[in-house]
């Protein structure tokens, strides 16, 4: 069932649509996109299978999920969990995944840098595909989800540091690290006087013997 | 009443000049709801199965398709923006009342210039031979009286290389989803279409015509013997739907 092209096809098309939404009230991005016409990126994931051929045009990019792009410029290929890890991070790095790529790595950045910049709505697309009552349903759901994990992954980022100074003790909390490198500073500072002052004294005797 | 002339309306078997009449019944009385119904039924998973069948049908800038059973005009309309103002679709359907709904919306939607309508019967197609690098048969071709003999009308209107594509509802690969999917379509569907569209019967007859269109296989035959080649199918949604692809050799 996971391998089902219907599947394929809709993460295709909610991909699409999603993307040339952003990129139609974002007229500078489609300008910088023009660079790139007529490029062929394919996406190959492992488990569930699932091949996206992502074609860019003068105005748009679109996502075909039949695998009928022989001269793809770029092939990213990976595992399903390994794409997933990507998402939602605004800065990563391919060389910590078990992601391939094969083709124009250059082509791949390129693209990064023209689509940082975009934000994407994913409602209108998910209306579009599932009609308007379910579509709305699911994307209020996936705002909510997105917006619990956020809650939660702050939380986390708060409360992780609190375990660790606080309640462990396990490291210096941000206040004693900052009064550490206050005292480091000083003594820095302090031995860089005396060396002064040593140089000084030096330079006087050295003018006495004369 | 002779097994020769007589088909089947459902689980219902009428006289073969009987089912064009009631199946023009059934489409009439949906016609208006057809688009919030199918995205009911589906959960909006049929503008999937659409757009998986535009993808394979490869139609480029400057071709002609015919979309028969075109209904509310889906795929007429993808296939509008792919041929470009060289290309030509002739949007097609036996039904008027889905004809004119199909037009209306299209036209609303500005899609116009380069797409014709036309109300034409599948078995007896009113087009030269050789007319069309595609054709394609979204949830039509169970509704056809002579499947075979509309099978041989569509090769004699496609060009030689031309492909033919038919998406349909087909039998589930997986016997659980099978059963899930006949408790569906039996007791929740026609409920479903007494709710939204006021007509219990119509979704019923939907549902018993789905189980008596042929199967995958069995429709893969019925194109190789009406002379298409290298035809294959692809299931969808656990086999519930699937398309089938031919060339006209």
């Amino acid at each position: 069932m996971l391998n089902d092209p219907s599947i394929s096809t809709a993460i295709g098309l909610i991909l699409e649509k999603s993307l040339n939404t952003a990129l139609r009230y974002d007229p500078a991005t489609r300008v910088k996109l023009q660079t790139l016409n007529s490029k062929i990126v394919k996406l190959s994931c492992h488990s569930p299978n699932i091949e996206l051929t992502f074609f860019i045009t003068d105005e748009e990019i679109r996502v075909s999920a039949i695998d009928d792009a022989n001269d793809a410029d770029v092939i990213i290929s990976g595992e399903a969990s390994e794409f997933l890890s990507l998402l939602g991070q605004s800065t990563y790095s391919l060389s910590d995944l078990n992601i391939e790529i094969s083709g124009k790595v250059s082509l791949l950045n390129q693209i990064q840098t023209i689509l940082s910049d975009v934000e994407i709505d994913w409602e209108e697309p998910l209306t579009e595909i599932l009609g308007v009552v379910p579509g709305h349903a699911l994307a209020e759901s996936l705002r909510s989800s997105f917006s619990w994990v956020k809650k939660q992954s702050n939380s986390v980022k708060q409360a992780i540091p609190e375990l660790l100074t606080e309640e462990l003790r396990a490291v210096p909390s941000e206040t004693e690290l900052n009064h550490f490198y206050q005292e480091v500073d000083q003594l820095s500072s302090a031995s860089q006087r005396i060396d002064a002052r040593i140089q000084r004294i030096k330079q006087t005797l050295v003018t006495k013997q004369i | 009443m002779s097994e020769k002339n007589t088909t089947h309306f459902g689980y219902e078997q009428v006289n073969t000049d009987e089912k064009a009449g009631r199946v023009a019944g059934v489409f009439h009385s949906v016609a208006a709801k057809y688009d919030i119904m199918n995205d009911l039924m589906s959960a909006g998973a049929h503008r999937i199965w659409k757009r998986f069948t535009i993808e394979l049908s490869g139609v480029r800038p400057g071709n002609t398709v015919l979309d028969i059973a075109g209904g509310t005009g889906d795929l007429s309309r993808k296939f509008s923006e792919l041929v470009g103002d060289k290309g030509r679709v002739v949007l097609a359907d036996i039904n008027d009342s889905m004809l004119n709904v199909g037009r209306d919306k299209l036209t609303d939607l500005g899609v116009a210039g380069n797409i014709s309508f036309a109300q034409a019967d599948a078995q007896y197609l009113p087009f030269p031979d050789n007319t069309f690098d595609c054709i394609t048969i979204a949830f039509g071709l169970r509704n056809v009286t002579d499947k075979d003999l509309a099978l041989r009308s569509m090769l004699r209107v496609l060009k030689p290389g031309g492909r033919l594509l038919v998406l349909e509802f087909s039998k589930p690969s997986n016997p659980l989803f099978a059963k899930i999917y006949d408790t569906y379509s039996f007791s929740i569907l026609p409920k479903i279409g007494k709710l939204i569209a006021n007509d219990e019967d119509s979704y019923r007859y939907l549902a018993e015509s789905i189980r008596m269109h042929p199967d995958q296989e069995t429709l893969k035959s019925m194109m190789d013997n009406a002379g298409f080649s290298q035809t294959k199918y692809y299931n969808m949604t656990g086999g519930a739907v699937a398309v089938h692809k031919g060339y006209k050799p």
